[in-house]
């Protein structure tokens, strides 16, 4: 009796050893995933080792390797090997996980919505397993960003802008699974521009841009590249980058608004008191004053002048403005190279 | 599926013939041309005076009358004959006035338009009155054309070169601010300051020939990039075509003929295809029949990799066909796209030995070559005038996530049925139904959604100075009830409110609220059940030349399962400007707290930054600066990086550079990482380059 309590005092001593030694020295983060189906997913794993011993009982120093990750229940491999670096006995790592969608069918095939994945580490074997779960759709699968597509105003990655131009954005359209805060920066070459906290729920897609303050920068003749970084979750994907070109061709002066000054708003003048006036800025030297019938279709009549006024001549007033019948009038101005630097709002009058 | 694309085309046509034999012949009264809006230029021939014979008083030295002018900007001379009438001229150019611009004189007047003249009539009419009082009048018409050989001819093209000197080089690149895994070796690089020379060059061209029905236009970039380190990717070396568009119009009457070649825009149905890609696209409208072949690269390129974008390889080839009915209120469409299509140039790729990591050109995705094709149908009305549009659409695709595994392509449907309008000037709405079929993709959308159905209304009102937007929606996902997975549902409603009463203020409400479950899940499967709460506002104050704005949001994640994984984000955001042709000054202000309520870590994000653009004479200040502060409370977390770009630019004039426009610029840059978690990512960099660069805009 002594004899066999005895053995399996020592049995279990021997399996809480092996299991001590075998399993315990290293843990994966996340412990476990969700993924959807029907797509590839790829996640970020991360590996800890702790109390690894060489087999002739010191702690190790030195280098375990595993020459492939097993998808146990999906029927595949990944061939990706890793090295890890062990100083006494403990050591860190991490790899990006893909898992193909032909591993994820595989273990839909067999009517199960979960499989192992599994990696073997050095000898003695160090197993790392991560359970995972197939979801059926992004909603419920673990946070994780499936897509990133940057682009411009244009749909393109890449755009060529003027010297100045004030209002250049670049979009992200973020397709991602499962719920959660995504975290990101913009940058412009190396630089951050804005950081990005935003909740997203459901597994859905957000387009997400850049702010309007700062802005990118376009004051930098010559090739920038902008990237979006995001920073909380090991998604695995590549940045994606966009290039813009700033030219050395200035933009032109942004658009000033010209007050109006008379006549008031909806007032009634007649063919003696016909003249229109509005503030005016350095950068505007030449005027171009527009009548309207319907302010959506063409001028009734216009006129060009370089001073902060004008007045119907009393032929055009009495010829092609009607009396009792309301009319919309706007300026634009111009500087000396004849570009547009400055608009008035639309202003109305009513002839007497 | 071709077959059945192929058989519905015949379909389309046969219907659209026989309603087009029936309705529409002889051609609609309401032709294209009389529905287009009217042109934005004054009535060209529309005199200020009634007509009022009399003496010759002017001489026409040109144009002459009816004559032919080419030019785009046709001189007028013009010379008094007998007294001066300067004093009391009105010379009007197609309707406008352009006496106060015309250079004057005792013996006459001459003028320039400050505009290009569009081609065809015009119509001069000078009118003056005479040492009695009484009115003279001349009126004189002329055409006028670009060139002999055109009509129309433009090309409007500007260079520009840039040489960059380093003269207090950066000690190395910025590292990048995220710990990167193990077997992907870095983030890339981003900067392009890690030279010690570099020159870069780009030509800017837009082209314009028309005459007659044809047109013609060719706009690109041509693009010269090279320094003495490696090209930052995506960045390449040497001379390219950056982008390039080629489009060649044939328009006569009803018909309408058109094929671009290039950066094309291919745009159906964001469940079809919406892609602005490389390739070609052909289009033939004739009166209600619409026709669209396009050949389009899968993915975004740059340069010219890929040539034309043509081809079979990574390439979706489609057609479309529409045709418009009952006066055009109805529009019937059958879209068709195959191909395949790798969506990302780059993936996880190992670095090559003492290389640098790519960046992926505009698109990241997981691996796999895809392949599939989509059958689309749309059927859109607006018979109210904007007040009740409707769309239904039905999509039948076959598509295959990954080539390379045993798995073949899998065929499955999506559904669109909608209703939106106007309804007065204060109120519309937008309502959907969309189903998405487990296995529903599309090459020519890759984002869009799968396995999910739902619906949402949409509801704005505008009342005076108050604007309200209310959302409403309903989804839920595995729509085929599949029992090996839950069912997860989803509710959200929104509203939005928006106050202008106050002049130069404007004050923004928002709340949003979402709610997610699941039901029906399988055995040892967890459940889902979160609420997320986000409320928002902003203010905007203009006064003059100091525009200020202030954001707040803040949203909690509540995770109502045994998780308990909440979240909370909160966000204030302060931007005042000041602006002026001359100077203006940018400075912001971003704070952001982030919790993790499961880990009880909470991030707190500081962003301030600074803009300044200012002009003084030939001299010009430009500065762009980010001061970011990120710092957990677990202290996992905690970076600063400063950094800022600094222009101090001077124009160089005179006569022998007045084509080059030289501008010399000192460029000084900053960027310096502290990361108290991993010291090893600490940067303190400076750079200082000199720049000069030359812009030569010319024109034919």
């Amino acid at each position: 009796m002594l004899r066999k309590a005895t053995c399996v005092l020592l049995f279990s001593f021997l399996v809480i050893f092996i299991c001590g030694r075998g399993f315990a020295a290293v843990n994966v983060a996340p412990s476990s995933i969700s993924v959807a189906r029907g797509q590839a997913s790829t996640v970020t794993l991360q590996y800890q080792f702790a109390d690894i011993h060489e087999s002739s009982g010191p702690l190790m120093n030195g280098v375990i390797t595993s020459t492939h990750g097993t998808f146990m229940g999906g029927g595949g491999t990944n061939p990706v090997p890793m090295s890890v670096s062990i100083t006494n006995g403990r050591g860190t790592a991490s790899e990006i996980l893909i898992i193909p969608v032909g591993v994820i069918e595989r273990a839909l095939a067999s009517v199960t919505s979960g499989l192992t994945y599994q990696r073997v580490f050095g000898l003695p074997a160090q197993i790392a397993s991560v359970p995972i779960s197939i979801t059926s759709s992004d909603a419920a699968a673990s946070f994780n960003v499936k897509r990133i597509e940057l682009y411009f105003d244009n749909k393109r990655a890449e755009v060529t802008v003027q010297k100045h131009f004030p209002n250049l954005k670049a979009y992200a359209d973020i397709r991602y699974a499962g719920s959660g805060l995504l975290e990101g920066y913009w940058e412009v070459d190396g630089r951050i521009i804005s950081r990005v906290h935003q909740m997203l729920t459901f597994g859905a897609m957000t387009t997400l841009k850049t702010p309007d303050l700062p802005a990118l920068p376009t004051f930098d003749p010559g090739s920038h590249i902008v990237r979006f970084v995001i920073t909380n979750q090991g998604s695995g994907l590549p940045t994606p980058a966009l290039i813009y070109f700033v030219t050395t061709e200035e933009f032109q002066a942004r658009m000033m608004e010209l007050s109006i000054k008379a006549p008031q708003e909806g007032a009634a003048i007649d063919r003696n008191a016909a003249s229109f006036k509005w503030g005016s800025f350095k950068g505007a030297s030449l005027f171009l004053i527009q009548y309207y019938e319907n302010i959506e279709a063409g001028p009734v009549f216009s006129a060009y002048t370089k001073r902060s006024s004008y007045v119907l001549p009393k032929q055009v007033f009495t010829n092609i403005f009607v009396s009792g019948k309301k009319y919309y009038w706007k300026v634009t101005g111009y500087n000396e190279k004849d570009n547009m630097t400055g608009e008035s709002a639309t202003g109305s009058f009513v002839v007497k | 599926m071709r077959i059945v694309y192929l058989i519905m085309v015949v379909f389309v046509f046969l219907f659209a013939g026989a309603a087009f034999s029936q309705e529409s012949l002889p051609l609609p009264s309401t032709t294209p041309q009389e529905q287009s809006p009217a042109p934005s230029t004054p009535p060209q021939a529309q005199s200020p005076l009634p007509p009022a014979p009399a003496p010759e008083w002017v001489r026409m030295i040109t144009p002459l009358d009816n004559a032919d002018v080419i030019g785009k900007k046709p001189e007028i001379k013009v010379e008094f004959i007998g007294p001066s009438v300067r004093n009391n001229l009105l010379v009007t150019l197609d309707g406008t006035d352009i006496t106060q611009i015309l250079i004057l004189s005792d013996k006459g007047f001459e003028y320039r338009p400050v505009m290009p003249v569009p081609v065809g009539s015009h119509t001069l009419v000078l009118t003056a009155v005479d040492g009695s009082g009484a009115p003279m009048q001349k009126t004189v018409t002329f055409k006028s054309r670009h060139l002999e050989t055109f009509e129309e001819a433009s090309s409007n093209n500007d260079a520009s070169i840039i040489y960059t000197q380093a003269v207090v080089k950066p000690k190395s690149t910025p590292p990048a601010a995220v710990t990167p895994p193990q077997n992907q070796s870095a983030q890339p690089t981003t900067t392009v300051a890690d030279f010690n020379s570099k020159v870069e060059g780009n030509l800017k061209s837009d082209n314009k020939i028309k005459n007659g029905n044809w047109e013609v236009t060719l706009n690109g970039n041509i693009r010269y990039f090279d320094q003495d380190a490696p090209a930052p990717s995506p960045l390449t070396k040497g001379i390219d075509v950056a982008n390039w568009l080629m489009t060649g119009t044939y328009q006569k009457d009803s018909l309408k003929l058109q094929a671009s070649v290039g950066d094309v825009q291919v745009t159906e149905t964001s469940n079809t295809i919406n892609l602005n890609r490389r390739g070609g696209l052909l289009q033939f409208d004739y009166d209600i029949f619409q026709f669209r072949i396009f050949n389009v690269k899968g993915r975004q390129t740059y340069g010219m990799e890929g040539g034309l974008g043509i081809g079979t390889g990574d390439n979706i080839l489609g057609a479309s066909t529409g045709v418009k009915l009952f006066e055009r209120k109805v529009e019937f469409k059958t879209i068709y796209l195959t191909g395949e299509s790798s969506d990302s140039n780059v993936f996880f790729a190992p670095v090559p030995p003492g290389g640098t990591p790519l960046n992926p050109f505009g698109t990241s995705n997981q691996p796999g070559n895809k392949k599939g094709e989509v059958v689309g149908f749309l059927l859109t009305s607006d018979f109210f005038q904007n007040k009740m549009k409707t769309e239904f659409e039905v999509d039948l695709s076959r598509f295959d996530p990954d080539t390379s595994d045993e798995f073949g392509p899998q065929n499955d449907s999506a559904y669109l049925a909608r209703a939106y309008g106007v309804l007065g000037e204060h109120y519309n709405y937008d309502a959907k139904y969309e189903y998405f079929g487990k296995n529903y993709a599309t090459l020519g959308n890759l984002g869009a959604y799968k396995d999910r159905e739902g619906v949402s209304l949409s509801q704005g009102l505008n009342i005076n100075k108050h604007t309200f937007l209310l959302a409403l929606s309903g989804a839920n996902d595995n729509v085929t009830s599949d029992p090996l997975f839950a069912k997860i549902y989803q509710y959200a409603g929104g509203l939005n409110y928006t106050y202008n009463g106050i002049q130069n203020l404007s004050v923004g409400l928002g709340y949003q609220k979402s709610l997610q479950e699941s039901r029906n899940e399988p055995g040892g499967l967890e459940s889902l059940n979160t609420m997320t709460d986000t409320v928002s506002g902003n203010i905007n104050y203009t006064a003059g030349k100091i525009m200020l704005g202030l954001t707040a949001l803040y949203s909690i994640l509540d995770d109502r399962t045994l998780n308990n994984a909440d979240m909370t984000t909160s966000t204030i955001t302060f931007s005042p400007t000041y602006f002026q042709p001359e100077l203006s000054v940018t400075p912001m202000f971003s704070w952001n707290s982030s919790k993790n309520e499961l880990m009880n870590v909470r991030t707190d994000s500081y962003t301030g930054g600074l803009n300044v653009m200012s002009k003084l004479g030939d001299f010009t200040f430009d500065l762009g600066g980010t001061y970011t502060i990120v710092k957990a409370d677990d202290n996992s977390v905690d970076t600063r990086q400063i950094n800022a770009t600094a222009n101090l630019s001077y124009s160089l004039k005179g006569d022998y550079v007045k084509y080059i426009n030289p501008v010399v610029i000192l460029r000084n840059t900053y960027i310096k990482t502290t990361d108290e978690v991993n010291p090893s990512a600490d940067s303190d960099n400076y750079g200082l380059s000199l720049v000069i660069t030359g812009n030569m805009p010319f024109l034919f």
